[in-house]
């Protein structure tokens, strides 16, 4: 049981490549760091691992499968920018229940308020909205999370609980995570692997 | 008459809104918020998410929703900051980063985008923005793509590029640091010291603690709508013991960089 990519490539102008022959496996249950700079195409092999945007060139498999059409994606992105994933003319109830219904013990472990619920996006702060976006990527249906710069948004406190509870729930439903961070210590403190994307390509570490 | 380039005194936000029909209620966020900022100096307010910081910027600025009362007043160069004059200093005198990349305009080419608050011909106009290209690390080409287009760590120089103009006197920088790789963030942080040092006030509102106390002069610790503490930033070091308030002490430990959280 695992996620893979294999010989991944990506370009938004045609033949400027951002990346390409990207390869590397996730076991379910395993925590993998993905660490580069800034433009070096780090979101969008989230995107593409996610199912936002199709590659290239290349797949991406999960159990030796593809991602299928009008069926719930088993990779859940929680994108860099929880703003631009909420439908502004939504209440955040209706926001989160489009994926499922959780329940009230997983909202407190991210300590989203009951009053929040009946808000417009545009009401409540980003790291707020930030925690909705993780609880909605949280469906049962889920095998493999992609935290993209999840917690950049964030005070100390609420960063250190939040990673907390989600290793947690990580851990217990056995789920495979991809941490894309530029903080090489937040990375270092909770990855079993880290990949380092250089110009165009992965290097191990 | 007061003497700091920017100033707020007792300032409360509240917001009006509808639960259910008719029935109205009020939320206050900020109560009785004070600052004071002098030219030259960097003024970073750190606290937890959902306090309010955001809160704060938009009121200075004036770009509340509608449904949002300020009370307070508000001081700029020692006068009363209205809503008129405000409006002639926003983009111009008072600079503003927004915290989200959504402020961007999707169907404009960022080099475009960073040209509107800038006087002069064309050509002079051109040549300041890619002069500020090459300053934050951007390509010159990168100039030529759309919002879309650009990584998140781009955006946010392409944000922070939008507020340099020779007029500004403050800017007020609402989280200008996320998704930013280390040598990138530490241009960015000593660009905004250079632009304090030669006498622009700066407000820098952040997570990034380690950031603020590398460049800033002072931190005011910021929690669920009240100033906590305020302390020169060389209190931020080791343990955090100098600092008064242990809410603050929390806060500075929980950092990856420090106790974090205990992971086997």
């Amino acid at each position: 049981m695992s996620l893979s990519a294999k010989n991944l490539g990506f370009y938004y102008n045609k033949n400027e490549w951002i990346f390409r022959d990207v390869n590397f496996e996730l076991a379910e249950g395993e925590c993998m760091g993905i660490f580069g700079y800034s433009g070096c195409g780090k979101t969008s092999l989230a995107k593409i691992m996610a199912d936002f945007i199709k590659p290239k060139e290349g797949s991406v498999e999960i159990n030796k499968e593809t991602h299928k059409e009008r069926e719930y994606r088993k990779v859940q992105l929680i994108y860099q920018h929880p703003e631009k994933i909420m439908n502004p003319l939504w209440r955040m109830r209706d926001i989160l229940e489009e994926s499922y219904t959780p329940d009230k013990e997983l909202l407190e472990l991210f300590g989203i308020r009951d009053e929040w619920q009946e808000r417009y996006p545009i009401e409540l702060s980003s790291g707020e909205l930030q925690r909705f976006s993780i609880v909605r990527a949280l469906n049962p249906k889920t095998k493999y999370l992609i935290a993209d710069e999840m917690t950049t948004m964030l005070d100390g406190i609420t960063q250190a609980n939040i990673w907390k509870n989600l290793l947690e729930i990580v851990k217990k439903r056995n789920l495979g995570l991809i941490v894309i961070s530029h903080e090489s210590k937040l990375i270092e403190k909770i990855c079993h692997k880290i990949l380092f994307m250089e110009e165009n390509r992965l290097v191990n570490l | 008459m007061s003497s700091f380039l920017l100033e707020v005194k007792d300032m409360s936000i509240s917001f009006e809104q509808y639960k259910k029909g008719l029935k109205k209620f009020t939320g206050t966020p900020i109560s009785s918020f004070d600052v004071q900022l002098n030219r030259g100096e960097i003024l970073a307010i750190v606290g937890a998410s959902g306090s309010g910081k955001s809160l704060l910027a938009h009121a200075i600025m004036d770009i509340l929703p509608k449904n949002a009362i300020v009370s307070g007043d508000i001081f700029y160069n020692g006068e009363i900051l209205s809503k008129q004059k405000i409006k002639q200093y926003r983009g111009r005198k008072i600079a503003f980063i927004p915290q989200s990349v959504n402020y961007l305009d999707p169907t404009m080419k960022v080099k475009n985008q960073v040209r509107i608050g800038f006087l002069g011909s064309k050509k002079k106009r051109s040549a300041m923005q890619e002069q500020l290209f090459l300053k934050f690390g951007l390509k010159k080409s990168d100039g030529e793509l759309y919002p879309y287009q650009l990584s998140g760590g781009m955006l946010r120089r392409v944000l922070f590029a939008t507020c340099i103009s020779p007029d500004t006197e403050l800017i007020i920088a609402d989280e200008p640091t996320p998704g930013i790789h280390q040598s990138v963030l530490d241009l960015l942080l000593s660009q905004l010291r250079y632009l304090a040092d030669k006498g622009m006030g700066v407000m820098l509102i952040t997570h990034d603690i380690i950031s603020a106390a590398k460049i800033a002069d002072r931190i005011t610790v910021f929690n669920e709508g009240k100033t906590i503490e305020t302390a020169p930033s060389s209190f931020f070091c080791k343990n955090g013991e100098r600092l008064q308030n242990e809410y603050s002490q929390r806060l500075w430990r929980s950092l990856p960089q420090n106790e974090f959280i205990e992971v086997k």
